[in-house]
């Protein structure tokens, strides 16, 4: 475990947005041409694609605020952002529209809504993929923080790449 | 940016509805959100009217209630903002729309939104609204609290504050029914009328979560009827639409249809995706541009042309999502402009599409697929091809050629239609549009989904062969032998197949195709390879044989084969025979997914099955919505299937060929093979209700006679006797049976007017059962005789290769029995041949007991006509009766014996009723009368008195108990006797009948006897209660003569003695006797009574002469009470002497107390009043007077005695008159000293006002006197005043009382 904190303040602390990956750029090209008018999109990917890590890019390049999870925006009392970006949504249109009256009601016009499947509703959706050239990328990134860690196959698991010792498809947050 | 630009930029595509929790703590932010979205709404199409019907209604209090429909994303929460928004400025308290998953819901949020306005208009209100809201919650809290309570065990009250804590945590759902919540609205409508509202507006949106989240459809459906209903009922300024989904609409419709048209009732139906046709878009950006104020700008962000494309794409549900692809279009539009400052095209619009920037829901979107393939293909090599696919994709409905002029690409459409028209594009009214945009009808997404994945998977091997034979038994065969309904002759069994040994399907199954041959067992084969089908298959009466042919070698083309052999009936199919050069139109839609050249019934069976299966397979629900078209497709692909397998060009491998092809094809090979193989067969199973039909024939059997049976002799009546004998009331009905139902059992020979004549006949299975039995070798005896046989096992497998089912076989049999051609040994299971006749020895013996019975018939039982008639008939039967005679004359005579028999019998049964009451009055009589004789206050009692004949009564008394109690069980015996008549009740009517009516009569002169005695015994006991009466007089006489012993001595020593006397001689008959004895009793009263009489005048004048003395010497009660007592008059007279004497006595004294008086009158003129010398002269002279009246009166008094009274005469008149001069002379002595006593004195002035100092008062007090006196300026001394005082009272002014103090 503590080699997995090491690795995560290495990354927190001194990550880059030119470690965006190819396909996270297009994401991000995508997520910020949707945001031009007020709305909601949804940043939909497997697990440990890199979409928290968009997220942080987005979060500090722009004015929205990043929430993990959708409970701690509901706990915040005022929200002085033009928008936010709210991680581990659930897809179902329920849940959707929910979150959407939410955003309403708080006064938020513009909200990138992150998942694992697309949202079952009638939104803009930005997929991000993992792809060779991504996991390389990726690789390279960490090699500059002092993180080495061995070549991996094609569909790997970004958060299981910080620590091996995660099930599949759990994150670390 | 232009702010009406903006506007639209900033307007949501989504809008999500609140729930009744938002409304209930977030309502301000409600209200702000749905506010901003109702500012953005443009109402198109009938919207506006819409609106303004609904607010119409529910002013004018009509209750209206309506609903919007549309498919997801059509506006329908948009619409219900803006309806919310309009009804709150026209002054309605509108709640906004709200998710709604329950009655409750409903409830909650109109509660919420209410309580909202209230607090800003009229907060007082608001308790009120509490009232309501608590009480219809409370009352679903009450209701679930007891059931918990109940089932739990606990407090009730523990109960309802549990479920209060669950409730306010949110962790508890109440259920509410519909009434109480129209009784919620009836409560809280006034309040809000009050409030200055002018109604009440609710808005029940996503409305199919209360429909389909509901555990019992049902139910759900039913509580939503009574709620409209409910809303029907009522006259109140309260309105309600509701939203669903079209796919929630159609499952409404199929048990709640009646709901759907009541809702439609207001005019306030309305489906949204109606507006949302091709000029939408155009339509929308008209009023936006008018709204906003858009002005020129509106023309230079998009063209007309580029209007069109959106509402082109977003009509189509495969293309777009209705209104949301639209704003969608126009943002992206906006943007555009913004960006470039060009309008937007229809290319720009179809590459924002295929860059996702327009969004579709999460499916795969059909115009990005087919514009992306045809952009991939060759023939698209430059630019301006691509944009002229691009063009052709943003106009489904086809680009017209101005459209493709106007944007230059008409040649590079022309172009590419060379290589491309068919492959990727084609033509349409309007124009060019790409192949695959086209509409087409049929399945809807899943189903495209799953038709997909099965012909990716799809080949023509065993697997998908499996796959089709299983659709073949499950789906097709089903549809060629279809179940039969109820008890319907038609139709078969249920077909279940079971693997067989040889790796075939087998079904037994039985039915038919044909009323001709019912009941038919038919096996059914199914295999895909030859080596798999069975032979022979057991308990068939043939089979059907279902070769699934498919191989690779197996052509296309081939039609398949069809073989009849002895019992078998064999298809060859061909699964792998082709559609041909098209598609079916009904199929066409398959073309879309599969390769037209593999569409086969293979195919299309295989699929079947993929389709059935495919939920479980994929743990996935088919939608609702898709659901019912995949069914159509089923059914679509197995009727195509059946016409292929089963086609025309098959029906011709037979010889002769088939007429039918199809389905049809199949039930003409069973019929043509039926006739083949049961040529002979006549089917007892003549309709549904065939067991009736046949046993009305069996019993009408019964009553025929021998030669009727068996057709020898015909049966003529009436129509309606003769339809009465086979059991029915209808001659119409009775005809349809004879010559359908009974055809192979009866011919009718004559049927006219009134009138008809049948013929019964023999069945031909009966005939052969016959004809096999008579010529049968085998014999056995039976009654002396040898009679062939034929084992029942015999018969049955003969019938049943002519193609009889058992039971049919047993019928036969049944009504040879009854014919009399046959009898059966069950338990050896043999058929005997035999005659059976009648036996003349036991005929003549009927013949005998009837001539008994008819002369033991007492006349008054039966009319005498009829009973000669009756005799007459049997001689006539006697006259032709032989023991020679043959088995079918004996049978007629035994019918006509029967039948006379049956005659005499109802005629008797008729009078047995009347005689059957009669035996029931007679008890019912005796009954009474026994309840009578139980009880006498007379017999049961001792009799008591003094007179000696006493005990005389009472020997009678006890003589007439034990004669009572003889009585009674006489007519108890009688009862019983009559009783067991009544119980008695054999089988023989008329003797029955006889012996009743002679038991009647003998009871009836046994009563009449018991009657007399009882009479006699009534009288007896009359004269008993006389003779009690006579003894209690006797008895009250005899103490009233205790002073007449003359009288009683006459009555104790002569009318006794002879009373007695009499009981003696006469016993029982002296109870005649009591008058004159009770007479001579009377007498002696009657002297008592003279005697008493006279006794009393006596006394009477007596009494009177002492009144009289008594009056006249002043005795205020001078009338003597004393009464007179016959036989006691030495009493009454003393003490009336006594009473005179008393009352003299009184006197007496009254005169001393005046005399009394007197003296101290006279003292006090005497020696304290004042008087004059006159005056003093009368004292002394009433002094004198006075004393003499003492004297008089002593002496009065000592001779005042009972002697004196008694003696009367002289002395007592003397002593009165002395009595009264006393009493003269004391009133005298009055009136003298009248005037002494009462003179008036003259006062003086100290005697006036010592009496004016009394004042008012009556009394006073020396003291106060004194002072009085000396208050008012009297200076006297108390000397003085005693001497004045001293005066006044001898002057007699005042009176003096002396008290002691303390």
């Amino acid at each position: 475990m503590s080699e997995f904190i090491r690795r995560l303040n290495a990354i927190k602390t001194r990550w880059d947005p030119a470690w965006l990956t190819p396909s996270q750029q297009q994401c991000l090209i995508e997520l910020q041409a949707a945001l031009r008018v007020p709305g909601s999109v949804n940043l939909f990917g497997k697990h440990g694609v890199g979409k928290t890590f968009l997220a942080w890019v987005l979060a500090r390049e722009s004015d929205l605020i990043y929430f993990p999870h959708l409970a701690l925006l509901e706990q915040a009392e005022n929200t002085n952002a033009d928008g936010v970006i709210i991680d581990n949504c659930l897809p179902g249109r329920i849940e959707h529209r929910e979150v959407l009256k939410l955003l309403r009601f708080r006064g938020i016009k513009r909200s990138i809504l992150i998942t694992t499947e697309l949202i079952h509703d009638y939104t803009y959706q930005s997929e991000l993929i993992l792809t060779p050239a991504d996991l390389q990328k990726v690789r390279d990134n960490l090699e500059t923080v002092g993180i080495y860690v061995d070549a991996f196959a094609e569909g790997w698991d970004l958060w299981r790449l910080l620590n091996p010792f995660l099930r599949q498809g759990a994150s670390a947050l | 940016m232009i702010e009406g630009l903006q506007h639209i930029l900033d307007k949501d595509i989504v809008v999500s509805t609140v729930n009744a929790d938002d409304l209930l703590r977030t309502p301000d932010r409600v209200d702000n959100a749905y506010e901003h979205h109702a500012a953005t709404f443009i109402p198109l199409g009938e919207i506006g009217d819409y609106t303004q019907r609904f607010f119409k209604l529910v002013k004018a209090a009509r209750t209206p209630k309506g609903m919007l429909v549309a498919p997801y994303g059509y506006g329908k929460t948009s619409t219900l903002i803006f309806l919310w928004h309009e009804c709150q400025a026209r002054g309605l308290l509108a709640v906004p729309p709200f998710y709604c998953a329950s009655l409750l819901d409903i409830l909650k949020a109109t509660y919420a939104w209410v309580r909202y306005k209230l607090e800003r208009r009229e907060p007082n209100l608001v308790a009120e609204l509490e009232k309501a809201y608590s009480k219809y919650t409370a009352a679903t809290v009450e209701a679930m609290a007891e059931r918990y309570s109940e089932e739990h065990g606990v407090a009730k009250l523990t109960a309802v504050n549990m479920l209060n804590e669950l409730l306010v945590e949110g962790a508890l759902m109440l259920e509410l029914t519909p009434a109480n919540l129209l009784l919620f609205f009836d409560e809280i409508l006034p309040i809000v009328l009050e409030a200055g509202f002018t109604g009440l507006a609710i808005f029940p949106d996503e409305f199919q979560q209360y429909i389909s989240k509901g555990a019992n459809l049902r139910k759900v459906i039913q509580q939503f009827r009574e709620f409209v209903w409910g809303l029907g009922t009522r006259q109140a300024k309260l309105g309600v639409i509701f939203s669903v989904p079209s796919y929630t609409e159609g499952g409404i419709q199929s048990q709640g249809g009646d709901i759907l048209d009541r809702l439609k009732g207001d005019g306030l139906y309305h489906n949204l995706s109606d507006i949302y046709t091709q000029e939408f878009p155009a339509r929308l950006w008209e009023r936006y541009t008018e709204a906003f104020h858009l002005g020129e700008v509106a023309s230079q962000v998009m063209d007309a042309y580029t209007l069109r494309a959106i509402g082109q794409i977003a009509e189509r549900e495969d293309l777009g999502r209705g209104p949301r692809t639209v704003i969608d279009a126009f943002k992206c539009a906006i943007l555009h402009f913004q960006d470039h400052g060009m309008p937007y095209t229809p290319v720009d619009l179809i590459d924002d599409f295929l860059y996702s920037k327009i969004h579709f829901e999460a499916q795969a979107n059909k115009l990005r697929t087919v514009t992306r393939q045809a952009l991939e293909s060759q023939a698209v090599d430059t630019a301006d091809k691509q944009r002229a696919i691009k063009l052709m994709a943003a106009f489904p409905r086809g680009c017209p050629v101005e459209v493709q002029r106007a944007y230059g690409l008409y040649d590079a459409i022309n172009a590419l239609s060379k290589p491309g028209h068919g492959e990727l594009m084609t033509h349409l009214i309007e124009g060019y549009t790409l192949l695959g945009l086209q509409r087409a009808e049929g399945p809807t997404h899943v189903v495209d989904i799953m038709t997909t994945e099965f012909w990716r998977d799809y080949e023509e091997d065993e697997l998908h062969v499996e796959a089709a034979q299983r659709t073949f038994m499950n789906r097709l065969l089903p549809r060629l032998f279809q179940a039969r309904r109820g008890a319907a002759t038609i139709g078969w069994s249920n077909l279940e197949f079971t693997l067989s040994a040889t790796g075939s399907y087998v079904a037994l199954i039985e039915g038919s195709f044909n009323t001709q041959y019912p009941k038919r067992n038919l096996a059914l084969q199914v295999a895909y390879q030859a080596d798999q089908l069975q032979k022979d298959i057991a308990y068939a009466d043939f089979q059907f044989d279902f070769l699934l042919e498919w191989g690779p070698n197996q052509p296309h083309e081939a039609a398949g084969t069809l073989a009849l052999s002895d019992r078998t009936v064999r298809f060859h199919l061909n699964l792998r025979r082709k559609v041909g050069e098209a598609i079916p139109d009904d199929i066409r839609k398959l073309q879309d997914f599969v390769n037209p050249e593999y569409v086969t019934p293979l195919l299309m069976l295989g699929l079947i099955d993929y389709f059935d299966h495919w939920e479980e397979q994929e743990g996935r629900l088919i939608p609702d919505k898709d659901r019912d078209e995949l069914n159509h497709l089923i059914n679509r692909l197995l009727t195509n299937s059946i016409q292929l397998l089963f086609n025309t060009e098959l029906r011709f491998t037979c010889e002769p060929p088939l007429q039918r092809v199809g389905d049809r094809m199949v039930e003409e090979v069973f019929n043509r093979k039926c006739r083949e193989l049961f040529p002979d067969y006549h089917t007892f199973y003549v309709q549904a209700q065939y067991q009736t039909v046949l046993n009305d024939y069996l019993q009408a059997l019964r009553d025929l006679t021998l030669k009727q049976r068996r057709g020898n002799a015909p049966l003529k009546g009436d129509k309606d006797s003769l339809a009465r004998r086979f059991g029915l009331t209808s001659v119409a009905t009775f005809e349809n049976r004879a010559r359908s139902d009974y055809q192979h059992l009866m011919t009718i020979v004559e049927w006219k007017g009134n009138e008809g004549e049948l013929c019964l006949k023999l069945h031909p299975l009966e005939e052969l059962i016959l004809e096999r039995l008579r010529k049968s070798p085998d014999q056995r005896v039976y009654n002396g005789f040898n009679v062939p046989i034929l084992p029942a096992d015999s018969v049955a497998e003969m019938a049943r290769a002519l193609g009889y089912r058992d039971e049919e076989t047993l019928f036969a049999l049944q009504l040879l029995a009854a014919r009399g051609y046959i009898r059966t040994d069950t338990e050896a299971r043999l058929i005997y041949l035999v005659t059976v006749s009648p036996d003349p020895r036991e005929l003549r013996a009927r013949l005998d007991k009837l001539g008994d019975d008819l002369k033991a018939i007492p006349v008054k039982l039966i009319e005498p006509d009829r009973l000669k008639g009756f005799q007459t008939a049997l001689a006539g039967i006697e006259g032709r009766f032989s023991f020679d005679l043959g088995d079918e004359e004996l049978d007629e005579l035994q019918s006509r014996v029967t039948d006379l028999d049956r005659e005499i019998t109802q005629a008797i049964a008729v009078t047995r009723s009347q005689w059957q009451e009669a035996l029931n009055g007679l008890v019912y009589e005796i009954e009474r009368t026994i309840i009578a004789l139980r009880q006498s206050d007379l017999l049961d009692r001792e009799i008591t008195g003094q007179m000696g004949f006493v005990m005389h009564l009472n020997e009678l008394r006890l003589r007439l108990l034990d004669g009572r109690k003889r009585l009674r069980v006489a007519y108890e015996k009688l009862k019983q006797e009559l009783l067991e008549s009544q119980a008695r009740r054999g089988e023989d009517v008329i003797r029955d009948t006889v012996a009743l009516y002679q038991d009647v009569m003998a009871s009836q002169n046994q009563l009449a006897e018991l009657e007399q005695q009882r009479n006699t015994f009534e009288e007896q006991c009359t004269d008993l209660g006389k003779w009690v009466k006579v003894l209690r007089d006797a008895d009250n006489l005899f103490n009233a003569l205790a002073r007449l012993p003359d009288l009683r001595d006459q009555l104790t020593g002569q009318v006794e003695p002879e009373i007695r006397a009499n009981f003696v001689r006469r016993r029982l008959e002296a109870l005649e006797d009591w008058e004159q004895f009770a007479a001579k009793i009377e007498a002696i009263e009657t002297e008592l009574e003279k005697r008493r009489t006279y006794g009393n005048e006596i006394f009477g004048q007596a009494k009177e002469e002492y009144e009289k003395f008594l009056r006249d010497i002043e005795v205020r009660d001078f009338r003597p009470r004393t009464r007179y007592t016959y036989g006691e008059d030495e009493e009454s007279y003393r003490d009336l002497y006594e009473e005179v004497r008393s009352k003299i006595a009184g006197r007496l004294d009254e005169i001393r107390q005046d005399l009394e008086q007197l003296n101290v009158d006279l003292l006090k003129a005497r020696y304290i009043q004042a008087t004059t010398g006159e005056q003093e002269k009368t004292v002394r002279q009433t002094e004198k007077q006075w004393q003499e009246a003492d004297r008089n009166l002593r002496h009065l008094r000592s001779a005042l005695n009972v002697a004196l009274i008694q003696k009367a005469g002289d002395e007592l008149p003397q002593y009165c008159a002395l009595l009264k001069t006393v009493a003269t002379s004391t009133q005298e002595m009055r009136r003298a000293l009248g005037p002494v006593l009462y003179a008036e004195h003259e006062l003086t002035g100290e005697e006036e006002w010592t009496l004016q100092a009394f004042g008012s008062r009556d009394e006073v007090d020396l003291a106060d006197l004194f002072v009085q006196l000396r208050r008012t300026g009297q200076e006297i001394e108390l000397d003085g005043l005693m001497r004045t005082l001293e005066s006044l009272y001898r002057k007699n002014r005042v009176m003096v009382r002396v008290r002691r103090r303390g």
